[in-house]
């Protein structure tokens, strides 16, 4: 159990986390949800006393995380950024954080097998790809076998295989009772693997709700696109009849509020020609960006247009989940941030073979 | 490496459900964090690191090399007047340049790990900072001071040997050389928990190092050219800096403008507790 209650953090004038107040349950993965910048990563540091909060706190079953007697015992802890000394091999990197607990070798054993380092477990962490150094993270998080996990951005730099396969680690982790609470910056990625989500948005708690309530709730506009060669005109047109329009390029916007048929019908009656009318329900990612809209750190200048035509609801739709994310890396104080995209790679779901070895390419430097 | 990229990580998809179930581990009975553990886990860290190894190698080969060359140059033009030698001062003078080794060790002990991010693993271990920083100068005050006692004591013993050649070779028992040679220990063990405390304060290596190389060669630099201007009782400034210290602390025969034994070993004390203070106090204030 995780308890946030009034969680507040500064950073000089700019607020990172603003008067969260949350819960996170046993038994459920509980994914934490916001644009990057919206201050997860903070928040999970707070959880682990790395950062001081301005206001408020952070319990881990009732205790504050610097007066647990055998932290790692009871909070297994992944950070975003890479917390491991290059100079020293995967199993030493373990060896370490066991024998500051009292915890024995074989246990090191044990998680490294568990998270699939066994041949590397000899080479320096310096070696090491992202989705390897992620692995041993991952492993230090588990080696204290604890009841509560605090995971930022867990499957960032892993393959496809490595994703499901920590999907599956982390669902399995909450059956058994545990406390997991991930962070993510992509709701199709929650979609998959939380039962309830916090979300978040400029530090601000969005939304603390399952995730099944959430995409009920997030799925239910439709969104009619357009392309017509009297755009200006058939938008403020459509904007009369209550139409909420988004400019999507020069002959084309997209309108919510509005049915296919009402717009269709209205574009007739003016007697505006129109060259393309599709409706598309709100994709898990659209509603995302959306419901965050207002809380992005770092918006592009316009929105970018979902490519492709109309479909049916077809959850997750990839692109628009790029959308959230800055255009150009901004000078930012916070690493949360930016990051580069390299994440919303697996968000096309890429299955083929070039894919595979494009994650493990990344090693080879 | 030779062969290019590491073998990518297998993906033991069917291996999560090894996971221990609830209720927890064996291991929790036992497992809490202690300050003797997290001595046990600093000295693994520092063993762990490549960095450590070399440096302590130069240390010793540095210091050994330079007394070597100082005896042989001293008994070659040894005219058999009876001037003092000062047989622990003259022999020891590598450490002027071993000290930027144990230095920078003491630095890269704690500014590797801001570097690496590794300090946020620390501080997950060891959330109590205090204690970490405790256990981590501790472990580095012990290790340094052991080598620096080795590298003294044998330098010296060495060095002797060759010095007696012309029979001025001092024993270990003559009066203030036993004080001398674990002078020089300490002297070593300062200068890294100096450092260890800088990189603390600063977290960067480069300003780290930066600072303690100023501190160590150019602070007497600078208060030597002060002598002239200031009045008498400021030219005792530059015999107390690290290095003057030092010298005070392996002179056999005190000189009026340095300070005497003891009082060097608390300048020296002084200047742990001031780097490894200040450290101290940014460590647990700052977020990590």
């Amino acid at each position: 159990m995780i308890e946030a209650y009034g969680l507040t953090k500064l950073f000089g004038r700019r607020v990172a986390v603003d008067d969260l107040t949350f819960t996170v349950r046993p038994g459920v993965v509980t994914g934490f949800l916001g644009p990057n910048g919206a201050g997860k990563s903070t928040t999970m540091r707070m959880a682990v006393g790395l950062d001081h909060p301005t206001m408020g706190g952070v319990t881990i079953n009732g205790v504050v995380y610097e007066d647990l007697p055998a932290p790692i015992c009871e909070v297994g802890v992944l950070l975003e950024a890479r917390a491991i000394h290059t100079g020293r091999t995967g199993y030493q990197h373990l060896l370490v954080a066991a024998r500051s607990h009292g915890i024995p070798r074989r246990r090191v054993d044990e998680v490294i097998g568990l998270v699939g380092l066994d041949r590397v477990a000899g080479q320096r962490a310096g070696t090491y790809s992202l989705g390897m150094a992620q692995r041993l993270g991952l492993a230090a998080a588990l080696l204290g076998d604890p009841g509560v996990l605090i995971l930022d951005e867990p499957v960032n730099g892993l393959d496809p295989a490595g994703i499901r396969w920590i999907r599956d680690l982390l669902r399995a982790l909450a059956a058994e009772g545990r406390t997991v609470f991930v962070s993510s910056h992509l709701l199709s990625e929650m979609a998959l693997t939380a039962g309830h989500l916090v979300v978040i948005g400029r530090g601000r708690l969005i939304a603390d709700t399952s995730v099944d309530e959430f995409v009920r709730a997030a799925a239910g506009e439709e969104v009619v696109r357009v392309r017509s060669p009297r755009a200006h005109e058939l938008a403020d047109l459509l904007r009369g009849q209550g139409g909420r329009v988004t400019v999507t390029g020069t002959d084309t916007f997209d309108v919510s509020g509005l049915t296919c048929a009402q717009v269709g019908d209205a574009a007739c009656a003016a007697g505006l020609a129109v060259h393309g009318l599709g409706g598309q329900a709100t994709s898990l990612e659209d509603a995302f960006v959306g419901l965050t809209r207002g809380a992005v750190e770092f918006a592009p200048d316009r929105p970018v247009a979902s490519p492709g035509g109309p479909a049916g609801p077809a959850p997750p739709a990839p692109a628009p989940a790029r959308t959230g994310q800055p255009a150009v890396p901004p000078a930012a104080p916070d690493d949360s941030a930016w990051r580069p995209p390299d994440g919303a790679g697996w968000a096309r779901m890429p299955a083929s073979a070039d894919d595979v070895l494009d994650s493990h390419g990344e090693g080879q430097r | 490496m030779t062969t290019g990229a590491p073998p990518p990580a297998t993906t033991p998809a069917a291996g999560l459900v090894a996971v221990p179930g609830r209720p927890p581990a064996p291991f929790h009975a036992a497992a809490r964090v202690t300050f003797p553990r997290l001595l046990h886990c600093e000295w693994t860290k520092l063993i762990t690191l490549r960095s450590t190894v070399w440096t302590a190698l130069t240390t010793v080969v540095v210091t050994l090399g330079f007394g070597l060359l100082v005896a042989a140059v001293t008994v070659d033009t040894w005219e058999g007047d009876g001037g003092t030698t000062e047989p622990v001062l003259n022999t020891h003078v590598g450490l002027y340049v071993a000290q930027v080794a144990v230095g920078v060790l003491g630095v890269l002990f704690i500014s590797g790990e801001y570097s690496t991010g590794m300090i946020r693993t620390s501080l997950v271990l060891a959330p109590r900072r205090l204690w970490m920083l405790s256990a981590k100068a501790a472990v580095l005050g012990a290790v340094t001071f052991a080598l620096g006692l080795v590298t003294s004591l044998l330098t010296f013993l060495v060095c002797q040997e060759i010095l007696d050649d012309v029979g001025i070779g001092a024993s270990l028992t003559d009066p203030g050389v036993a004080r001398a040679v674990f002078g020089a220990a300490f002297f070593v063990m300062s200068v890294a928990l100096l450092g260890l405390g800088l990189g603390t304060l600063l977290r960067s290596t480069g300003g780290a190092i930066a600072t303690l190389l100023g501190l160590l060669f150019v602070a007497p630099v600078v208060l030597a050219f002060l002598r002239e201007p200031l009045p008498d009782g400021w030219m005792a400034l530059a015999s107390l800096t690290p290095d003057g210290a030092a010298a005070s602390l392996m002179l056999l025969d005190a000189e009026s403008d340095l300070l005497s034994p003891l009082a060097a070993f608390l300048d020296l004390l002084a200047w742990n507790v001031l780097a490894l203070g200040t450290g101290a106090l940014a460590l647990v204030q700052r977020d990590a």
